[in-house]
């Protein structure tokens, strides 16, 4: 039996006894040690004035590590970039760990350290947390839990969404799913595929800090660029025309979607969101964010016509509906 | 002597088409009294006279109808003479009634009419818009009912005197004609620059000719929309039309002087010549003969050319200074609707053009060009447009509702039934674009208006997809109205039987591209034992895989690929020298392999049309679709020279009933690596189809044949079956005026509803 087969998460690590308090102060405590944290009482004390932002997510990938990502990534990155895009400072995390009974030691604390390692990119604290293992087979090896909380120095809003707004996109779309589609799958993949998973606080921070009114911004996580854009579209009850040549699209993204036969907007992200400035702010808001991700553009426009619906017009200059995103597409060609 | 009077109501196509004239001349001619009246309902006629003045006036009615008149329904009623009545007269038409006129479609110019501008002491001596009752523009310069000038796109152009006069005397050929105008009063030719601003030229149409020379791009204003036009015979302007309008591909139509001139270009039977040569004027696909002055990129690697004469006074004129082919294709963006005004044209086409030879008459309805092929004798509507559509019937029995059947995704048409008529729009296009899908929603609007209908029940295609399908949705939702749905394959085979006014049962044959099925899966290769309440599946396909969707059909080598897969393992595969033949690499084809065996992406199909994308696929002829209908057209061009083939590629029934490819791959799946004779494998597998077909006609002999779906376009396919299916020729069901591709599918649809009677609650 080799070292790492023996150290496996018993259903003993979540009974609350010693191996449980074994579990969260040499690992938990390690990695995310901060004041707060290691106080240990029953419920954290916060100190934060203003409005507040609030926000919970779960967080279950597979597989769990990808090229430029794991589940631990993920699990911090979405619910502080959840509270970025609402305008807040991501400020304090909850965490949640339910595992499943044999999970290897080694990619829990793998996962951990990630999680650690993405929280000072933002400078976010996990301040409570819970561990609960399950018995082997009634989970898929670990789903995490974060909640955060933060101070609000923004407000975008989609109620904000005004005909004349430009739309940007900040880095090409796609990469999270079509990373993990090829990851699942299996794929023999030619050129390099790597998630977008990232922290997004430092470009909105940037964006802000310069005086950006961000007036609507969004991650596009489940369901892409699409789903943002459609949302946006019917809840403000206006139309978005996009420049489908403007979008940004890594080549490899292209090539896999074109090999699978789906479409790059529908692919979920995990470190790209979608915002709307005024028009005379769009360029100094498009080269903020080419700091950090060179591909960020200005993708096109909130108009008063097409109300509800988002217009792609193509390189070609005809215009289609650029739908959300359905389960299975079947062919209308006939 | 006792006077005896008559009253006529008379529906169908009565109006535009010099009805009132004819009508006035047989009634004088017989020193009848009374008058003549067009109203929302048809024409109604009063004749007073003696039994013997009487005769001849109703034989007439009957026997001796204008060109352009049809009558659906005639009804002759005696009244009370009226006393002290001295003469005829036209009466003014009067307001909207109950609409049940047919409105009249466009149509070429008319002997008369040439004569006319090619007259130096005419009046109308080179004028571009010359028309008459017997010829000119009807459904797309009409606003609506009753027709008369204010409620056309010649409403703004006042008559001169002269003009007046020959539209008001009833014995002029231009008598009532709405379009009527002369150099003086009428709608002028103008030249533009691609940014659609004017510049004096001293004729434009002259300057249009000298342009089309020097082989420039000029986009020409017709009838029913604008034309992208070049000199068929100059490659690189082909070729520059080619590029900037980004077609690689699909075939271009071309436009010639006369039949003479077409004789040099294509090779056809009597048939062939009445079609091209009719009054409407249709693009006639016909045989190239081999070596002509054209230019290869106008058909790359077709053995066919859509060819086409001069319908307006414009071509006519035009084609008469140039003396060659010009290539005509329709002023569109790839997909959209053919384009109607300057400023589209200016904005979408403006980097295409070179000039732009326009006119002030406005095109109020869009109608494209219509597109027939004639195979043995048979007309074969591939697109009913111009001078058909909108296409009017008679049903069998009134209906109590107004039925909208919104057709399919592609090539769309809609269909509307109420009272005792039916109506089919002309050809729309593809829903896959916003101008097409406003397209639609315009043609219904005007549909509506001129007929004065509200929708009652609607019916749509199973496939959600579909913009028509959706539209239909929502529409029923808001409306709170009942909506049918009729599978895509079945209302191929209704829409033929629609035409029959046919109920069942029948054996129909839908070899398509791709339909959703009842199961949720792709059919396209369906044998149907059909009627109109319902259908039974006797045979389809034997399914295989599109990998990636859409990207199948867009890409054959895939489902080339997907057959191989159905037979051989993938080191099989590998080793068989197809992937490099298809030019498939090691990763892609293990990508490939992956999705189909996980089905990724990948939903199961029984299309034939698919069948002849990989058949045309492994024959080399085509790796990227462009157009559809391809794949089919270049088999046809390497299989037509051979009368038979020297090997056998059948398609024959597996236990399961289904049809099966396992013949044909088992022959290509170890020559992979070996030359293929190209034509002999394009003739043995359309042959292959045939006798397959017709083994299936054997075996179901009680009922009416219906060849249907995009497939049945398929020439060669359809010339070998008429030649071999002997006296099941007898009981073949031939649509003469509905298209056997999607264009049919309202038609389809239509009659399912109009044969469940209380669907419509
Ligand atoms: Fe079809
Ligand atoms: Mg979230
Ligand atoms: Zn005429
Ligand atoms: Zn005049």
């Amino acid at each position: 039996m080799t070292r790492d087969t023996k150290r496996r998460i018993q259903l003993s690590h979540g009974g609350g006894g010693v191996e449980m308090n074994q579990l969260i102060r040499k690992l938990f405590f390690k990695y995310f040690s901060n004041e707060i944290l290691i106080r240990d009482e029953d419920a954290a004390r916060l100190e934060i004035s203003g409005p507040l932002a609030f926000t919970t997510d779960s967080f279950t990938v597979s597989p769990r590590t990808f090229k430029g990502g794991d589940l631990g990534k993920i699990a911090v990155a979405g619910t502080v970039n959840d509270l970025a895009m609402a305008g807040a400072i991501p400020q304090y995390l909850s965490c949640g760990f339910i595992i499943e009974e044999g999970l290897a030691f080694s990619e829990l604390e793998q996962l951990v350290q990630s999680m650690a390692a993405e929280l000072e990119k933002s400078g976010a604290l996990i301040v409570c947390g819970d561990t609960k293992v399950v018995p082997k087979g009634t989970a898929d090896g670990i789903f995490i839990n974060t909640s955060g909380v933060g101070q609000c120095i923004a407000a975008p809003s989609w109620t904000k969404l005004e005909p004349g707004d430009c739309v940007l996109v900040s880095r090409d779309v796609g990469r999270h799913g079509a990373c993990i589609l090829a990851s699942r799958e299996g794929l023999a993949l030619q050129g390099d595929l790597a998630s977008d998973c990232a922290t997004l606080w430092p470009d909105v921070k940037r964006l802000l800090d310069a005086g950006i009114d961000i007036k609507a911004m969004r991650d596009a996580t489940r369901g892409g660029l699409s789903a943002v854009l459609n949302e946006w579209a019917a809840s403000r009850e206006l139309g978005i025309e996009v420049q489908q040549q403007q979008v940004p699209i890594a080549q490899e993204v292209q090539g896999l979607c074109e090999l699978f036969g789906f479409e790059p907007m529908e692919l979920a992200n995990e470190g790209t969101f979608v915002l709307a400035v005024s028009a005379d702010q769009a360029e100094q808001a498009q080269a903020l964010l080419q700091q950090s991700q060179p591909s960020a553009a200005i993708i096109g426009t909130v108009v008063d016509a097409h109300v509800g619906k988002v217009v792609l017009t193509t390189p070609w200059g005809s215009q289609r509906y650029l739908e959300l995103p359905k389960g299975e597409l079947l062919p209308r060609i006939c | 002597m006792s006077l005896i009077r008559r009253h006529y109501q008379i529906l169908g196509t009565v109006q535009g088409v010099g009805f009132r004239p004819f009508v006035y001349r047989h009634a004088t001619d017989n020193d009848l009294t009374g008058s003549v009246l067009n109203d929302a309902n048809g024409v109604s006629i009063e004749v007073q006279g003696t039994e013997a003045q009487l005769a001849p006036f109703d034989h007439a009615m009957h026997h001796q109808l204008p060109p352009l008149a049809r009558v659906d329904h005639l009804q002759v009623t005696t009244q009370p003479a009226v006393d002290g009545e001295s003469a005829f007269i036209i009466l003014e038409s009067s307001g909207k009634a109950d609409a049940q006129v047919a409105l009249a479609t466009d149509k070429a110019s008319c002997p008369d009419c040439l004569a006319d501008i090619a007259d130096p002491d005419s009046r109308y001596y080179r004028y571009p818009f010359t028309n008459c009752t017997n010829c000119g523009p009807r459904y797309t310069i009409i606003r609506d009912l009753p027709y008369d000038r204010p409620n056309t796109a010649m409403a703004g152009f006042k008559m001169c005197p002269a003009c007046a006069k020959e539209y008001q005397d009833p014995l002029n050929r231009r008598y009532h004609a709405q379009p009527v105008s002369c150099p003086h009063c009428g709608p002028q030719l103008s030249w533009r620059r691609p940014s659609g601003q004017g510049q004096a030229v001293e004729s434009p149409l002259q300057h249009t000719a000298r342009q089309l020379l020097k082989g420039q791009i000029i986009a020409i204003k017709g009838l029913g929309g604008y034309h992208l036009m070049c000199d068929a015979t100059n490659a690189d302007a082909v070729d520059t039309l080619r590029r900037r309008k980004q077609r690689p591909a699909k075939p271009l139509a071309v436009m010639v002087r006369d039949r003479a001139s077409a004789e040099r270009l294509v090779q056809g039977d009597a048939a062939e010549w009445d079609a091209l040569c009719s009054l409407e004027r249709p693009i006639t696909l016909m045989r190239t003969t081999g070596a002509t002055e054209l230019a290869d990129g106008v058909a790359p690697g077709i053995d066919r050319l859509g060819l086409f004469l001069p319908y307006t006074p414009i071509h006519q004129l035009l084609l008469e200074q140039l003396d060659r082919p010009l290539v005509a294709t329709s002023a569109n963006l790839s997909g959209e609707p053919v384009i109607t005004e300057l400023s589209q044209l200016v904005d979408k086409l403006g980097h295409v053009v070179d000039g732009i030879l326009d006119h002030d008459r406005p095109i109020l309805n869009p109608c494209d060009d219509s597109v027939v092929q004639v195979v043995r004798g048979r007309r074969q509507w591939w697109r009913l447009a111009r001078g058909i559509a909108p296409q009017t019937e008679r049903l069998p029995e009134a209906c109590d509702r107004t039925i909208l059947a919104v057709g399919a995704q592609q090539k769309n048409r809609l269909a509307l039934a109420f009272g005792q008529r039916s109506i089919v729009s002309p050809h729309i296009g593809d829903l896959d674009n916003l101008a097409t899908e406003g397209y639609f929603e315009h043609t219904l609007a005007q549909l509506q208006r001129i007929y004065g209908l509200s929708v009652d029940q609607l019916v749509s295609d199973l496939h959600q997809g579909y913009g028509s399908s959706q539209w239909a949705s929502n529409y029923a939702e808001q409306q709170q109205l009942p909506l049918l749905q009729v599978q895509h394959h079945y209302a191929h085979v209704l829409a033929v039987m629609a035409e029959h006014q046919h109920r069942g049962p029948v054996l129909g044959f839908a070899f398509d591209g791709t339909g959703l099925g009842d199961d949720g899966q792709l059919w396209g290769g369906e044998v149907l034992l059909a009627d109109t309440q319902g259908y039974q599946r006797l045979h389809h396909v034997k399914p295989f895989r599109l990998i990636g969707g859409e990207q199948a059909i867009k890409h054959p080598a895939r489902v080339a690929l997907s057959l191989l897969f159905q037979h051989a393992d993938l080191e099989c595969i590998q080793a068989s020298g197809w992937p490099q033949r298809l030019g498939i690499d090691a990763t892609t084809l293990s990508n490939l392999h992956l999705m189909w065996s996980k089905g990724i992406n990948s939903p199961y199909s029984s299309s034939m049309g698919r069948l002849f994308d990989a058949m045309a696929s492994f024959l080399q002829l085509c790796q990227h679709t462009d157009f559809d209908g391809q794949a089919g057209m270049l088999l046809e061009a390497s299989a037509d020279p051979l009368k038979q083939a020297n090997l056998s590629l059948p398609l024959s029934l597996n236990d399961q009933g289904q049809i099966d490819t396992a013949g044909l791959i088992h022959y290509l799946l170890p020559r992979g690596d070996q030359p293929l004779d190209t034509a002999h494998c394009a003739r043995a597998f359309i042959d292959g189809i045939a006798e397959m077909m017709i083994a299936l006609m054997d075996r179901y002999p009680q009922h009416p044949i219906v060849l249907c779906g995009g497939v049945m376009q398929n020439r060669c396919l359809l010339e070998r079956l008429l030649q071999r299916m002997g006296p099941h020729q007898e009981r073949l069901m031939w649509p003469e005026r509905t298209p056997v591709n999607d264009s049919g599918i309202a038609q389809g649809q239509l009659w399912y509803a109009l044969n469940h009677p209380g669907s419509g609650e």
